[in-house]
């Protein structure tokens, strides 16, 4: 499982931001070819995107495609150029309802098939971003077994609410609640909205605090300079990834042993106790690998 | 307004490279003009992406105007393949 | 999070003008298109299209060395190819001249206090080239083949007037070849082609004189802006600008030794350009040589004249007036039907230029 506590929007048609992707410090980047794109520059973005996915992956870095909405002409060549050149995510905008991402699945394996790529590696991730998304969001995150994650895109949803953005973020609690609500009731991530104060980091580091509070796994950015203060944010503490640990060694011995049940001092590890323990460990620096091999 | 046939791709910022394509001057041949900030070291290699996506993608002969910022390959070949495919498109 | 947003509302360009004015800049005037890079809502710098020259590219003091005008010259660019311009102007500052070289526009000429830049084609070396090809076509269909020094004049002939067809004479008693130049910026009541035209058909009888279209190096709207806005305050720098490119590039490879310049007794920005002409010329080999106007009852003859004629009403078309101010070419075409809307033009507008 890719790491995704901090998930940063790069424009998707400046070669020297894709080029410098992999030295920002984000656990995954997300190569833009929706807003931040010119409409008439959607053919050279798209091109660029595809070489950039081809000849300079970043290392280390997660690498997610953010396409154009379904209802542009646009959508399906992105998805084309995302499958020719590969990354582990494409982020589908606008999501609102479970056809929308039924729709995208059947446009990614198309373009799946067509260019040969057998092993459906990519990883779907929804922005909802509407308030039609926000009350259809268990519905969108069991829509589809390749939805891996759902993202909430707050500055779309408070202006069609007519809500105005605040530091503080009371405006978009229900919005995060619902979101985090329905992503673990359908097993899958949640990553918060990126913070849009892009100069206030005393009070980012108080936002992403509270959406790790909630339970976030991570949080989207715009901007470099929030990826020190996020990564912080949703990196679990010492004692969480020794708990962790311990729960997944625990675990692997009950299953080397072919037992059905594990238990840790006493008490019985069930499969929401060993996602929660997996999730941790994702979310910590360095390989997951160290906390598997004790 | 010119009435030339021409498309552009590419900008004029740090690392990237702005490609104009217009029909070529010399019957029978492609064209091609550079202008880099790294000219003295990279100047070959931007004509030789060039000229690889020239011949990847036939449009018939062309001249080819480069400013180049800095941009690495697979940008040159990304911005090259751009340009070429709105040549493409333009009506003769 | 950087954006760039089209100058559109009022409160935009309010703000557009403010970054312009702190810079000691003026907004530009007229319809132009125009795009300010904004950083997370502040707004770091601005540019403008008019046609096809680039103006008004400013970037705020605290965001230069940041990249923000090759940003928004890229999308000018762009704009610009979107509607067919694919050959772009930039006048500016000695002093800025080297930030725009920089992001890869290209150095047409620079005088000391002003420079022009330009981007696509054809440049002003491919331009050069084929105003040669012309030229030289052109003089071996002429009887003579004299060996001599070849001269230059530019006029905008706004209509052609007896005035210009004695500018002309004069000019070829002291040079074997003289190239012609019409203004082809299309600010003027007559259309371009209209004007051309005159000059051609009243040059008839002139076969040493070569009737070109001026292009975009003289007396254009990118190499002397003040030309067309009629403004004096930096009438003297656009006017120096023009006479370097003219001196520096077009008389070099057009191989020009003499430039002649009517007598302005009356438009101030054009005796500051003769006045700049005599001056700069000189110093990169090329004479300038100034004639004197041809004058009819005590009136210089000029073409505001008859234009404020046809401006009037149409018996006046018919007046002795008239026939004393324009050759009988001009004068066959300024009472022919096809004059209707520049007549009603010259009355909307008693200034127009």
């Amino acid at each position: 499982m890719k790491r995704c506590r901090s998930m940063l929007f790069m424009p998707g048609n400046n070669p020297g931001m894709l080029a410098s992707a992999q030295s920002l410090g984000a656990d995954c980047v997300i190569f833009d070819m929706e807003d931040a794109v010119a409409q008439t520059e959607k053919d050279a973005a798209r091109i660029l995107i595809r070489h950039a996915l081809t000849y300079m992956r970043p290392q280390g870095v997660g690498v997610a495609v953010r396409i154009n909405a379904l209802d542009t002409a646009f959508w399906k060549e992105d998805i084309a150029a995302v499958v020719r050149g590969g990354a582990d995510f494409v982020l589908a905008p606008k999501t609102n309802g479970p056809d929308y991402v039924r729709e995208l699945m059947a446009g990614l394996e198309a373009a799946e098939a067509e260019h040969g790529v057998k092993d459906a590696r990519i990883v779907v991730f929804a922005l909802v971003e509407s308030a039609l998304g926000i009350e259809n969001a268990f519905a969108i995150a069991s829509a589809h077994k390749r939805l891996g994650g759902m993202l909430l895109g707050a500055e779309d949803l408070t202006a069609e609410l007519g809500a105005r953005r605040s530091a503080g973020g009371d405006e978009i609690f229900h919005a995060r609640s619902r979101i985090l609500m329905a992503c673990r009731a359908a097993g899958i991530r949640a990553i918060d909205t990126p913070f849009p104060f892009v100069t206030d980091l005393e009070a980012l580091a108080a936002d992403a605090a509270f959406a790790a509070q909630l339970g976030f796994d991570g949080k989207a950015a715009i901007s470099p300079h929030h990826i020190v203060t996020i990564n912080a944010a949703f990196s679990p503490s010492p004692e969480q990834i020794n708990w962790a640990g311990r729960v997944m060694a625990v675990a692997r011995r009950a299953a080397g042993e072919g037992k059905g049940v594990a238990s840790l001092d006493g008490m019985m590890i069930d499969l929401p106790v060993i996602k929660r323990a997996e999730r941790i460990l994702a979310m910590c620096d360095g390989p997951v690998e160290d906390f598997h091999a004790n | 307004m010119s009435g030339i046939k021409t498309a552009i791709a590419g900008t004029l910022e740090s690392n990237d490279i702005m490609i104009t394509v217009s029909p070529s001057r010399q019957e029978g041949k492609n064209t091609i003009a550079v202008e880099s900030i790294v000219m003295r070291q990279f100047g070959p290699a931007i004509i030789a992406a060039i000229e690889d996506s020239l011949t990847q993608f036939e449009v018939g002969f062309v001249h080819i105007d480069a400013r180049d910022r800095g941009a690495l390959e697979c940008t040159i070949k990304a911005r090259m393949e751009a340009a070429l495919l709105r040549y493409k498109e333009l009506p003769s | 999070m950087q954006e760039f947003r089209e100058i559109i509302t009022r409160r935009d360009h309010a703000e557009a003008r403010e970054l312009l004015r702190a810079a000691g800049l003026d907004a530009p005037e007229g319809a132009a298109f125009g795009l300010g890079c904004y950083e997370d809502g502040f707004l770091g710098g601005v540019g403008f299209l008019a046609g096809n020259i680039l103006c008004g590219i400013c970037i705020h003091p605290s965001r230069r060395g940041a990249g923000l005008a090759a940003g928004i010259v890229s999308r000018l660019i762009q704009h610009a190819a979107a509607q067919g311009r694919h050959k772009l102007l930039l006048f500016t500052s000695a002093a800025e001249m080297p930030k725009f070289q920089e992001i890869g526009l290209k150095l047409v000429a620079q005088s000391p206090h002003a420079a022009l830049l330009e981007f696509g084609q054809p440049d002003c070396a491919a331009w050069l080239e084929d105003m040669r090809g012309v030229l030289q076509e052109q003089r071996q269909a002429m009887p003579t083949a004299a060996y001599g020094q070849t001269g230059a004049i530019v006029m905008n002939a706004n209509p052609f007037t007896l005035g210009h067809l004695h500018l002309v004479r004069a000019a070829l008693q002291r040079c074997v070849y003289l190239c012609v130049f019409v203004v082809e910026e299309d600010a003027s009541v007559f259309p371009f082609d209209v004007r051309l035209a005159l000059v051609r058909q009243g040059l008839g009888q002139e076969p040493r004189a070569i009737v070109l279209p001026a292009g975009p190096y003289m007396v254009s709207r990118a190499s002397f802006p003040s030309y067309f806005t009629g403004k004096t305050a930096h009438s003297r720098i656009h006017a120096e600008l023009d006479s370097t490119i003219f001196a520096v590039r077009i008389a070099k490879v057009l191989d020009i030794g003499v430039r002649f310049v009517g007598q302005e007794p009356s438009c101030e920005v054009t005796a500051r350009y003769n006045a700049a002409l005599k001056e700069i010329l000189p110093q990169h080999g090329v004479v300038c040589v100034e004639i004197e106007r041809l004058s009819s009852d005590t009136h210089a003859i000029s073409a505001s004249r008859v234009r404020e004629l046809l401006a009037g009403p149409d018996a006046d078309l018919a007046r002795d007036d008239l026939r004393k101010l324009v050759p009988e070419t001009t004068l066959g075409f300024v009472q022919s039907d096809a004059m209707l809307g520049i007549r009603n033009a010259l009355r909307k507008h008693q200034n127009i230029y």
